[in-house]
This record gives C-alpha cells, sequence and structure tokens, in this order.
C-alpha cells in the first residue's frame, strides 16, 4: 500500500500488481532522490543559512502585472538580493520597474541579459511558453533560475529545463538552482495543513481517501488592453497554441497541493470541459471539470469555472474521519470537520481557535488562520518544513523567494523543485489533452521522469 | 441632442452615487443610454468627437469603499482598467494593513527592533517619505503610534482612555525617530522594542496614487479615485467642456466628483463644505492631477463623560487632538495630502502656516472646532490669501 507518512512523490499506475507498484515506487523514490531524513537535514541547514545575506546580483525578466506587483517585490523583500538587469519588452513595463532599481539596466531581449557574467540569478515572470526559452538560456549561461509556474507549455520542454538545470553548472562549478513558483509549498498554513493530514492523520489512518479543488469565477478572465501591445501578449492565457488557460494558470497550483499532500502524482485522467461561452476571440476553454485518478483508488475532482462564482476557490481533503478545508473564505481560511463517527483527539483541543459548524451539522474545528504567528520566535518546523526565526508576518511570496535565495547562497533543496513542478505540467497538459479527445488518458509513468 | 443625452448621462452617474452602498453594486454606469454614449458608432454622429462615457467601479478595501470616476470613450477598457486599479488597491491593502499577519507591517512589526527588514522599494520609500514629514513636522505626523492607537482602544475597539502612567510607558515606544534606515539595501531597524508602525495616516492615499499611476498605464486621461472621500486622487481633468462638482452633502469635506457642462475645464471641481451644515460651501477647488486628502474630528471619535476624544492622536503627547474641526490639504499626491491633513489637524493654523509658507504648493483649508456659530477658517496657499 502506499507508504504512510512519507512525503515522497510516488505512484503507481492503475492496473499494475502490487509488487510492481512498490518496485516501481522506490525506483521512482530513488531518482528522484527525496527521503525525510535529507529533507529534515536539508531543512536544519536551511535554518542556519537563514542569516546568509551575501549579495546576489540578480536579472528580472518579465515585469507584469504578476512579475512586477508580486514577485518582483518579493524578491526585493529579501536581504542582499541586487536587481542588476530588467527586462521587458513592453517598454512602460519596463520604465516602471527600473525606476524602482535605479541601479539596474533595462533590457527588451532577454537574449543580451545571459551575456552578462556579473549576474548569477534569473527571476522569470514572462508568459507560460517563454518559460522554457528563457530558463534553459540562464541555465546554459550557468544562471540559478527561480520562474513563474506552470513550469513550461509543455512535458518536454519542462524535461529539458530540468537537463539544463542538471546538464550545466555555475561559473564556479557549482551546482544551479531551479526552483518553480508554486508557493502553497511556502506557505505555512499549507504546510500546517500537511501535518495535521500527513503526521497527525486526522483524516484518518488512511490518510487523504478523495479530494475536491476547484477555483470558480464570474468573469471574461481578459486583461484590459494596454496602448501598443497586441492581444496575444496582453491576454495570452487565452489562446490555447500558447496556455492551457484555466488548468495551467488556476489548477497546477491547486494540484501541486493535492500531489503534495497526497503523497504522488495522478497515473490517469478523464475530463470535459469547453469554450461554451466566452466566446470572443478566445481559444482555451472556459470551464474543465476533471477528474484525476492517484495511487489506491484516491481521486481529485477538479472544477474551474469562469461564469459563476459560487464558492469560489478551495481545496478539500476527504478521509474516513474527516475533512481538510482550504478555501478563501476570510475568517476561516482552513478548516477540519470531524466526521460523527470519528473521536476526537486531544491534539485538537489544542489546534484550535475556535468551533466551526460544518454545513450539515459536522463537529467542525477551525484551523489555526494565522500559522506565521507560531514562526514569531526562534524558528518552528511545521510538517517537514522548518520556518527560520523573524519569518513572522511573512507572506507566501516573500517566504518562496528567500528559500530561492537560500538555496542560490548555500545549496539548500529549493522549496519546488523540477520534480514537483514537471508533476503539475504533466497534470495541466494531460487534462487538457483528455479533454480534447474525449477519452481517458493513462498517464505513463514516463512523464514524470527525465 | 448631445446636451441632452449627457445630462441623462449625469443623472445616471448621480443617483449611482447618491444610494450606492459599499459593495452593493460592482459596476454601474451609463447603460441605457443610445449606443453612442455606450463608445459605439452611431452613422449621424461620424463626422463628430468621439462621445464620453463615465464608468463607475467601486470595491471595499483598508476599511472603506474606494470608488473610481472614469471618463473616456470605451467603455469596456475604462472599466477594465478601473478593476485593474481596484485589484492594485486590493494588494496594497494586503500589504500595508496593520489587520493582517502577513502584510509588510506586520513583517516589520514583528522583527524590526530584532534585525533589520527589507522592504521593497516602494514600500520602503512610503516610509522614508513619512520620516521626512514626521522630521518636518516635528513629530506632529508619526506612523509609530501603533500601541497608542490600540491604548486607546481605535484598533478594533470602541475607545477608551488609558491611564496617565500607560501613556507614559508608550510615548518611549513611539517615534520616527527611532527607526534607523539603511538606503544601500532599503533595510529598516526599530531601535526600541515594542515599536508598532500603523499606516492609517497615510496608506489610503498612498494606494490611491497607485492605482491612479496603473490608470496613467492603460492611457486613461481623465478620473478621480477616492477612498471613503476623505482621500481623493483627481487624474487629469474632465473632458473638455466640463467639469465636475462634488454636489453630495455627505460628511461635509470632501465629496466626490459629478461631472457637469458648462463649466471651466481647470479641472475636477470638489466643493469643501462646513461638517456642520452641509449647505455652506466653505471654498470651491479645481485639481488637476493632484489630491485632496480630509481629516475631521466629526468623523471618527468616541464620547466619555461629556467629552469628545477624536482618532485622531498627537503623536507628541499620546493624546487625542483637540481644536480642530475639519483640515483638508491639496497636494501634487494623496499620500502627501493624507499625511500633511493629519500633521496640520494635530498642528494647528499657525504652525502650518509656518510650514507652507516655504512649499507654495500645498492648499489648506482649516476649520476650527470654536463655540458660537461662526465658523473659524484658516486657508494657505488661496490667492489673495495671506
Amino acid at each position: 500500500m502506499r507508504p504512510q507518512g512519507n512525503p515522497t512523490i510516488s505512484f503507481a499506475p492503475a492496473g499494475v500488481s502490487r509488487r510492481e507498484f512498490i518496485t516501481g515506487s522506490a525506483a521512482i523514490a530513488a531518482a528522484l532522490g527525496v527521503s525525510l531524513t535529507s529533507v529534515a537535514e536539508a531543512n536544519e541547514r536551511r535554518q542556519e543559512a537563514a542569516k546568509d545575506t551575501r549579495p546576489v546580483r540578480c536579472a528580472f525578466i518579465g515585469v507584469g502585472d504578476q512579475g512586477y506587483n508580486v514577485d518582483f517585490k518579493a524578491a526585493l523583500s529579501v536581504p542582499g538580493v541586487k536587481m542588476a538587469a530588467v527586462c521587458d519588452i513592453y517598454k512602460p513595463y519596463l520604465e516602471r520597474a527600473l525606476k524602482d532599481v535605479p541601479g539596474a539596466e533595462g533590457y527588451d531581449d532577454y537574449r543580451r541579459v545571459m551575456d552578462r557574467k556579473d549576474i548569477e540569478a534569473v527571476l522569470i515572470a514572462a508568459p507560460l511558453y517563454m518559460h522554457a526559452p528563457i530558463a534553459i538560456a540562464a541555465l546554459q549561461s550557468g544562471k540559478h533560475v527561480f520562474t513563474e509556474k506552470m513550469m513550461a507549455y509543455t512535458i518536454a520542454e519542462a524535461k529539458a529545463m530540468a537537463r539544463a538545470s542538471l546538464s550545466n553548472k555555475t561559473p564556479s562549478g557549482g551546482k544551479l538552482v531551479l526552483q518553480i513558483g508554486h508557493q502553497r509549498r511556502a506557505n505555512p498554513m499549507y504546510n500546517h495543513a500537511w501535518e495535521l493530514i500527513n503526521q497527525k492523520k486526522v483524516l484518518g489512518t488512511k490518510g487523504i481517501l478523495h479530494a475536491r479543488a476547484q477555483w470558480n469565477r464570474n468573469g471574461s478572465w481578459r486583461k484590459p488592453p494596454l496602448p501598443g501591445m497586441d492581444d496575444r501578449h496582453r491576454n495570452w492565457r487565452m489562446y490555447a497554441d500558447i496556455s492551457h488557460g484555466l488548468m495551467s494558470e488556476l489548477g497546477t497550483h491547486q494540484i501541486h497541493a493535492v500531489n503534495w499532500f497526497v503523497g504522488a502524482p495522478p497515473v490517469a485522467v478523464v475530463g470535459l470541459g469547453g469554450l461554451d461561452y466566452w466566446k470572443d476571440g478566445r481559444t482555451i476553454k472556459d470551464n474543465v471539470e476533471v477528474l484525476f485518478e492517484y495511487p489506491n483508488g484516491v481521486k481529485l475532482n477538479y472544477t474551474s469555472l469562469t461564469t459563476n462564482q459560487y464558492d469560489g476557490y478551495y481545496e478539500q481533503f476527504m478521509g474516513k474521519d474527516g475533512t481538510l478545508v482550504i478555501s478563501e473564505e476570510k475568517e476561516t481560511p482552513a478548516a477540519f470537520y470531524r466526521e460523527p463517527t470519528a473521536a476526537a483527539e486531544d491534539w485538537m483541543k489544542n489546534s484550535v481557535t475556535g468551533p466551526q459548524q460544518g454545513k450539515h451539522h459536522e463537529v467542525g474545528l477551525k484551523l489555526d488562520p494565522e500559522a506565521t504567528k507560531k514562526i514569531a520566535g526562534p524558528g518552528v518546523k511545521i510538517g517537514e518544513k522548518t520556518f527560520a526565526g523573524g519569518s513572522a508576518g511573512k507572506s507566501a511570496y516573500v517566504l518562496e523567494m528567500e528559500d530561492f535565495f537560500n538555496s542560490v547562497r548555500t545549496g539548500a533543496p529549493v522549496t519546488c523543485d523540477w520534480r514537483e513542478a514537471l508533476a503539475c505540467t504533466v497534470a495541466a497538459c494531460r487534462a487538457d489533452e483528455a479533454m480534447d479527445k474525449h477519452t481517458r488518458i493513462e498517464i505513463p509513468a514516463s512523464d514524470y521522469t527525465l | 441632442m448631445a446636451g441632452f443625452f449627457f445630462a441623462r448621462a449625469l443623472v445616471k452617474w448621480l443617483e449611482g452615487m447618491a444610494d450606492s452602498p459599499a459593495g452593493a453594486r460592482h459596476v454601474q454606469d451609463v447603460e441605457e443610454l443610445p449606443a453612442a454614449f455606450r463608445g459605439e458608432p452611431e452613422p449621424v454622429a461620424a463626422e463628430t468627437e468621439a462621445e464620453w462615457v463615465f464608468p463607475r467601479v467601486e470595491r471595499a478595501a483598508m476599511g472603506s469603499l474606494f470608488e473610481i470616476f472614469l471618463a473616456g470613450h470605451d467603455r469596456e477598457t475604462l472599466i477594465g482598467a478601473g478593476e485593474e486599479a481596484l485589484n492594485q488597491i486590493e494588494r496594497l491593502d494586503r500589504q500595508l494593513s496593520h489587520y493582517r499577519d502577513d502584510s509588510d507591517v506586520a513583517r516589520l512589526n514583528a522583527n524590526a527592533f530584532d534585525h533589520w527588514v527589507r522592504l521593497e522599494p516602494r514600500m520602503y520609500h512610503l516610509l522614508k517619505r513619512c520620516a521626512a514629514v514626521h522630521a518636518e513636522t516635528g513629530g506632529a505626523f508619526d506612523i509609530t503610534i501603533g500601541s497608542l492607537v490600540k491604548a486607546w482602544g481605535f484598533f478594533r475597539g470602541q475607545g477608551r482612555i488609558p491611564p496617565d502612567d500607560e501613556i507614559a510607558s508608550l510615548l518611549p515606544r513611539t517615534g520616527m525617530q527611532r527607526i534607523e534606515f539603511d538606503d544601500s539595501d532599503d533595510l529598516v531597524h526599530f531601535t526600541v522594542p515594542g515599536m508598532e508602525i500603523d499606516l492609517g495616516a497615510v496608506g489610503k492615499g498612498y494606494a490611491l496614487d497607485e492605482a491612479a499611476d496603473l490608470l496613467r498605464l492603460y492611457s486613461v486621461t481623465a478620473a478621480v479615485l477616492h477612498g471613503g472621500q476623505s482621500s481623493i486622487h483627481a487624474l487629469g481633468s474632465p473632458p473638455s467642456g466640463h467639469s465636475g462638482t462634488g454636489g453630495q452633502g455627505v460628511s461635509g469635506a470632501v465629496c466626490p466628483p459629478v461631472p457637469l457642462p458648462h463649466c471651466p475645464t481647470v479641472g475636477w471641481r470638489f466643493d469643501i463644505k462646513d461638517p456642520r451644515d452641509h449647505n455652506t460651501v466653505v471654498e470651491t477647488v479645481y485639481l488637476r492631477d493632484e489630491a485632496i486628502s480630509t481629516s475631521g474630528s466629526y468623523e471618527q471619535f468616541f464620547e466619555q463623560d461629556g467629552v469628545r476624544y477624536s482618532h485622531i492622536l498627537d503623536p507628541r503627547s499620546g493624546r487625542p487632538t483637540r481644536g480642530m474641526l475639519s483640515v483638508s490639504v491639496i497636494a501634487p499626491s494623496a499620500a502627501e495630502s493624507d499625511a500633511l491633513s493629519t500633521a496640520f489637524f494635530v498642528m494647528g493654523p499657525a504652525a502650518a502656516q509656518e510650514y507652507c509658507a516655504s512649499r507654495p504648493h500645498l492648499k489648506v483649508i482649516m476649520m476650527e472646532d470654536a463655540a458660537g456659530p461662526e465658523l473659524r477658517v484658516t486657508r494657505i496657499g488661496f490667492e489673495g490669501e495671506p
């Protein structure tokens, strides 16, 4: 059966025997080279290194909405980060960012940034289809890379990025860091939830049996036009030949959380989706309903709509003893609902901030919604992640960037590495394929390895 | 004909403003008007100038209702840009809020005494600007009053009068001179423990400035943005031949604009009113790429034993300010007008006049909280005034 409490990514393709599954799982685990022990050791090192503020000279490529307002600012909240170059093809964006970093040089061609010998790390928030070309160029020129999620537009591109990170070295011969921006990994609340499910077993000894996730909105999802920018550049998320739309831009954040919590990526997928409402020239689907199958019969029911926002977004983990929900609910961003058949555990009395009633009168408990307050002291371990002292008040974006620069400085394992990010890319691409072909896709094991 | 349709558009906008509760309506504009007013082509209008549309968007943030009035020719584009600007305000709310535990303010308050904390450049510069105003106003403006605000029950509370020794114990934890800055890496350090930053007196203005900058990126040339009416950023000027006026007498001081035809096009028009009598206009101002902020004791206060305690604290004494009714400041940015309206409220007219003597870009209207029917008004920076 699935190894309990082991966060290693492993999977059993549907239909294979138990023996084959175990063999395959062990092989994959070995290939991925991750174990609890090494993660814990790495976290120790990470905590030690948290005080390291050695200057790191960076280039930031793509300073648009998310790039500038979130990632650029988060990177510049990390001590020692020096922005030496900024690159964007849209001049007003470039000028806006350069105003903040007067010492940096501006570029409109990312390839010229790679020639800069003084730059150690490249941060990428360009459109999805540009992640691979830019990241590979950066890795080939010996620069560490942080790129926004999803990792790449195709599985092959994502693998090429991973290979480039493994086969190239820093100018001094060191290992290259490649981190992808699925920031839930750096979020204390998600780590808290992981701990409850995988270590405290609040859902029962068999853990997650089913998962549901959705990201529903009511709106065109279209960005308003910017003067001088054509729609493919402005609304690249709308075009199926360069984006997987809802699956890549919204879905992979949530699928990442499910993969992480379940401890394995999906083995098969079926789905229905279509372009049924916003027929405004876009080519992506405006609604997706996908079922992912995980090892041991665990299933994820994933929905993303653009014509109805009821219940917004959430990730819901269901086990024999209860349900854990993480949502955009302001007052209760995370809650646990105990099944009437399950016994209350002692930890619940200490871990909660107040009672919470479920919709159908389940006994519910509101999980600590301010988990970051726990890290005001000298540092604390939540689940498998150690948050350094002084983490209080940091958003997941800032924590994620701190982790990246910590890895650059010390070689510590990254927060979301290519293995996890590749698994998300596989999920989005295979889901799109299943919807397009109206068929069940068995995800080959080879998708998850290089 | 155009005049008739325009008047109807204004009526719709006016109606929308008059009865719009917070968050009740997302977008509201002139949908019922003929196609020409929605920016759609109309054969007879082909040779004339493109018609103007005036959509409005709103969202609750920072404990206020933010509204953006936009003027332009393409309704959908304007609304899209307005929504992006509101997104920006919401992002800044998350960054600046002292009610959240993962805001930059929370990060500073939790860590900046223990070690130097780095801030992203724009936030860092905001703090530096606050420090400059603090120094220039002799401490009348101070963002480190967080612990005092809590002691007086103004933070999620109904108000309380803290004992003298409690105030005395908090004053050493207050004062921007106790913050160190390191420009080489945008680092901030508190030199005393327990200091708490509260950006309540400048956050809305800063958010409006940033939102206005984003609208400019979208080539919006005419808009008015406000947060709870106390802070307003006027972007550009109204369409040629039209102007704006603050016709809605809510709390009296400053109101959102409504474009009216046949007015001089010198900027968006605002009426500054007597807070005690909304029918009395104390001053009419026209703003173009400028901001106006109002601090008033009539808006937020609590009463105990017949004494009214304003929410505006004098950081130097740790006690609520008394003596002023309302202070409005016009400045190039809403962050500056926000900070100065609070500072001048604390400083009083004489000190404010002294401050403005070397700063001709400022205009100030100060109304004193005096007994009797006569309203004592001090005008600074207006023509014909000393």
